[in-house]
């Protein structure tokens, strides 16, 4: 990431304000946000909200555009920087998309997730979404209303969006890269016909599983899914 | 990687189905053999071959999926509900034998989707039907991803007749990615084109228009 670290002329990022991020360089930043990406794509259910890292991306990016102003043009470094901008800029759409895409199918269990989390969980939205998920919902209600179950006898006038949408499928199999050791994961519990499979994980080692067995590893980062 | 603006609602997978969707609902439209279990008072008119005012205990029907689904209860007190020709022993070992050579689609268009809900309905024969609907899936699996990955240009239509509906929209994913790679090796990725939602309302308005 030599072009990312070119532009530590930017200097040293935090995390906005009263964040509790480490001081980021530009290249780790978009390496988290490569990471967050990735991990996005391949998940089959929504993953936590990274809002500060989001947020740092555009600072960056609006950043990495101010200096671009300055600089003079037809210089090959600036088209180059320009098209570093473009590819960061695409990363941050594909993350944002992809999450939008899952609201959109899993719609009442988001919410009903968002709903029953603690108070001190990360949060599965942002604000943003949020209002998009709730919207949506109210939407949807609205206009099955309007276009069906108005004219439907009184006592089936009503849908429970829960039971009619189904639910993430979290016995999907996914690719995963293994970034910190783990060991003793068990992969398939002791029925009547088996016997319990545990495996240890090697640090660098990939596997394919189901995303259930290994969905806390994704979120503490100790996976990466590819 | 999906970049339409508009997501169809997919299909449920295996025995759930999505309310919202319209191949689920398409496929709740399937007819199932069925017997009733106990009589159905008052309903005599709706087989037109008695003249009784009730159905009788005993009957044999065909009712589609979504009345059959609601009227089912383990305790087997209203209907019971027998496997289609294509889930039964006869079928299945044919299906064991080569599995690429069966026309799924003439055998109800909706073979893998239908197999996967009659498992609702407490067969006897449940594994057996899950585990060839499985094998048949994974046998005839290769044939479609290869063919759609590799048609480009052509007339399709002898590759897509025998398969039914999941692989068929399986076939139109791997087709939509070939056609869109090669765009992108034309250099033409970048060319903006109109939604196909906007083509399709363009041309329903005018249609509308002329009707």
């Amino acid at each position: 990431r030599t072009m990312a670290d070119a532009l530590s002329d930017a200097g040293d990022l935090s995390g906005g304000e009263g964040s509790q991020d480490d001081v980021m360089t530009p290249a780790e930043l978009i390496a988290r946000l490569e990471e967050a990406w990735l991990n996005e794509k391949f998940s089959p259910e929504l993953l936590e909200s990274k809002s500060e890292l989001v947020e740092c991306v555009m600072e960056q990016l609006t950043h990495m555009e101010e200096n671009l102003q300055r600089v003079r043009k037809g210089d090959l470094k600036a088209s180059v920087h320009h098209m570093e901008i473009g590819r960061i800029r695409y990363v941050l759409s594909s993350y944002l998309r992809s999450r939008l895409q899952k609201i959109e199918k899993f719609f009442p269990h988001v919410l009903e997730k968002e709903k029953s989390r603690a108070d001190g969980d990360p949060s599965f939205l942002s604000p943003e979404e949020f209002a998009f998920a709730k919207e949506y919902l109210a939407n949807t209600e609205v206009y099955l209303k309007a276009v069906a179950l108005r004219h439907m006898p009184p006592n089936l006038q009503s849908i429970d969006m829960l039971k009619a949408i189904p639910e993430p499928c979290l016995d999907s199999f996914v690719f995963l890269r293994v970034k910190e050791r783990q060991e003793k994961i068990l992969v398939e519990p002791e029925t009547d016909e088996q016997r319990e499979y545990v495996v240890d994980l090697e640090e660098g080692s990939q596997h394919l599983m189901r995303y259930r067995t290994i969905a806390p590893l994704v979120a503490n980062g100790a996976v990466q899914l590819i | 990687m999906d970049t339409r603006s508009y997501m169809p609602v997919p299909p449920g997978v295996g025995t759930e189905e999505n309310v919202f969707s319209l191949d689920d609902i398409l496929l709740s439209q399937e007819r199932l053999p069925c017997r009733t279990e106990s009589v159905f008072p008052g309903l005599g008119f709706v087989d037109k071959s008695s003249d009784s005012r009730h159905i009788p205990e005993g009957t044999k029907m065909e009712i589609p999926l979504w009345l059959a689904k609601g009227l089912y209860e383990r305790k087997r007190r209203v209907i019971s509900v027998e496997l289609p020709r294509v889930y039964r022993e006869g079928w299945r070992t044919v299906f064991g034998a080569d599995a690429n050579v069966v026309d799924l689609h003439t055998m109800g268009p909706y073979y893998y989707g239908l197999g996967s809900q009659m498992l609702h309905f407490d067969s006897p024969e449940n594994s057996e039907i899950a585990q060839c609907v499985l094998q048949t899936f994974i046998g005839r699996f290769r044939r479609t991803m290869d063919s759609s990955q590799n048609a480009y240009n052509e007339d399709t239509s002898v590759l897509v007749e025998k398969l039914d509906c999941l692989e068929r929209a399986l076939f139109r994913a791997g087709q939509s990615g070939l056609n869109a790679f090669q765009l992108w090796e034309k250099g033409l990725a970048s060319h903006l084109t109109a939604s196909s939602l906007v083509t399709n309302y363009r041309k329903r308005k005018l249609a509308d228009l002329q009707a």
